[in-house]
């Protein structure tokens, strides 16, 4: 009697050791599948939710995507005073993006655009209002062009809260396009899909 | 015997003909990129400026002649200087019903690009149903105007409108976004074709000019997204680099295209 009742209890011991190995793999695997996720590759951050928009003492990091020679180059910039609101977040996106890559000596981002305006629509929509200059200053080919716009929406998606598309006005209104390739009249979630095919490199 | 062979040789014939009257029939749209107050790139060419505009024009008239050499039919979106938006252009060529459609540009670089498009996977709004009042097919620019209506896209693809069976509801706002997305989602059945038309393209470039450097890619090009037809947009070297002045360049170049799209086979 007294040996059934020893085996039986060594076994629920090991039925319990045996659980709770299966629950720390499964919660290790839990940790390490999010903090993989969370860490999105340059070109595709991660949509909608935010704030990406990082403090430190006073000071901000944002996460600004480029256009730089036929891809997006992520860099991070840092901005005083700390940014306090998503409003502040998207102004500081914009200015930052506008200003182009760090010592490009040629950038994609035509000189002399600034920021109007900014305005944050229903479903998530956010208005960019930029000067007439982004259009009528920007020399580029159709890839130019779709990395141009590419890379706005995926800045302000990693470092604004709460919004999930972005739409850009010229002067106040909607245009057409921004350099005869790339629908501009619409916002511009639909220009982020993943590049399936193509080699993006000369042979 | 004879009466065999006789019969014989007509119906092939007969499918020589018909295959040579599907071949006239068959129409290739040329677009050349930009015009009027969009003057495309500006180029600095040895103190000159040269616009792409016009460089785009003078290859497509050039692509065109040696297409129409070749027997084939041909039309230009835009054959003088004028403005024309996207949609417009999608607008003239798809009234046409083209066989293949070729958009021509100029890249900011020395390289030759060839672009096919890549497209969101759109779920449409539910169908009317039988009987119902169906909206007037849309053009994007005219469903553009309201830009809140667009669902937000994500990097999964595009959410348009409830699906099937999640509530079907197929009002008039429904039916035109649904409308809009099968007018702007008319190169879907055609990407395969797309693929074998720019891989032609590439070759040939690649015989015609050994030297240069010849890229594929695949973007979200909402002109190409609107054509039901094999469509590609090809970009051709920035004008520091080639010479548009010389009409052997432009003739080499237009014959290269030319003959890419002949032996695609569209004919």
């Amino acid at each position: 009697m007294e040996h059934t009742k020893r085996k039986r209890l060594a076994k629920r011991r090991r039925l319990a050791v045996f659980s709770l190995i299966l629950f720390l793999i499964f919660a290790g695997g839990l940790a390490a599948g999010y903090l993989y996720l969370s860490r999105g590759p340059v070109g595709s951050p991660s949509p909608g939710g935010g704030p990406e928009a990082q403090t430190e003492q006073g000071s901000s990091y944002l996460k600004i995507y480029y256009p730089v020679r036929g891809y997006l180059q992520m860099e991070e910039r840092l901005v005083t005073p700390e940014i306090q609101d998503r409003e502040e977040a998207a102004r500081d996106t914009v200015t930052e993006y506008l200003k182009g890559p760090a010592g490009m000596a040629d950038p994609a981002i035509p000189p002399g655009a600034k920021l109007r305006g900014l305005y944050f629509g229903t479903n998530g929509i956010l208005y960019v209002d930029l000067s007439e200059t982004f259009k009528s200053n920007f020399q580029g080919d159709a890839l130019t062009e779709y990395l141009l716009l590419r890379g706005l929406y995926e800045s302000l998606l990693s470092n604004v809260q709460g919004i999930t598309d972005v739409m850009v006005l010229i002067d106040g209104r909607e245009t057409g396009s921004i350099g005869g390739h790339i629908l501009a009249d619409r916002p511009l979630s639909g220009l982020a899909i993943t590049n399936a095919a193509g080699n993006g490199k000369g042979n | 015997m004879r009466h065999r062979l006789w019969a014989l040789a007509f119906c092939c014939a007969a499918v020589l003909i018909f295959q040579w009257a599907g071949a006239a029939q068959a129409l290739v749209a040329i677009d050349p990129g930009h015009g009027g107050y969009d003057r495309g790139i500006i180029y600095d060419t040895g103190g000159k400026e040269t616009s792409e505009k016009r460089v785009d024009l003078a290859i497509s008239k050039a692509i065109a002649a040696a297409l129409r050499a070749k027997g084939a039919s041909v039309f230009l979106v835009r054959s003088v200087d004028r403005y024309l938006g996207i949609a417009q252009r999608a607008r003239i060529a798809s009234a046409r019903q083209p066989a293949v459609f070729l958009s021509v540009h100029l890249a900011s670089a020395n390289a030759f690009q060839i672009y096919a498009s890549l497209m969101p996977n759109v779920q449409l709004p539910p169908a009317a149903p039988a009987g119902g009042n169906q909206a007037p097919p849309a053009a994007p620019a005219a469903v553009n105007q309201a830009p809140g209506n667009l669902p937000p896209a994500g990097n999964q693809g595009v959410q348009a409108g409830p699906a099937s069976g999640g509530g079907g509801q197929t009002g008039p706002d429904q039916q035109a976004l649904r409308q809009y997305y099968l007018y702007s989602m008319r190169q879907r059945p055609y990407l395969g074709k797309s693929r074998d038309l720019a891989s032609a393209l590439e070759q040939s470039l690649k015989q015609a000019f050994p030297g240069e450097t010849i890229s594929y890619m695949e973007i979200p090009l909402p002109l190409l997204d609107a054509i039901a037809a094999p469509a590609v947009l090809v970009e051709c070297p920035a004008p520091q680099y080639m010479d548009y002045n010389n009409p052997a360049v432009v003739s080499g170049m237009a014959q290269a295209i030319a003959g890419a799209i002949i032996s695609y086979g569209t004919y």
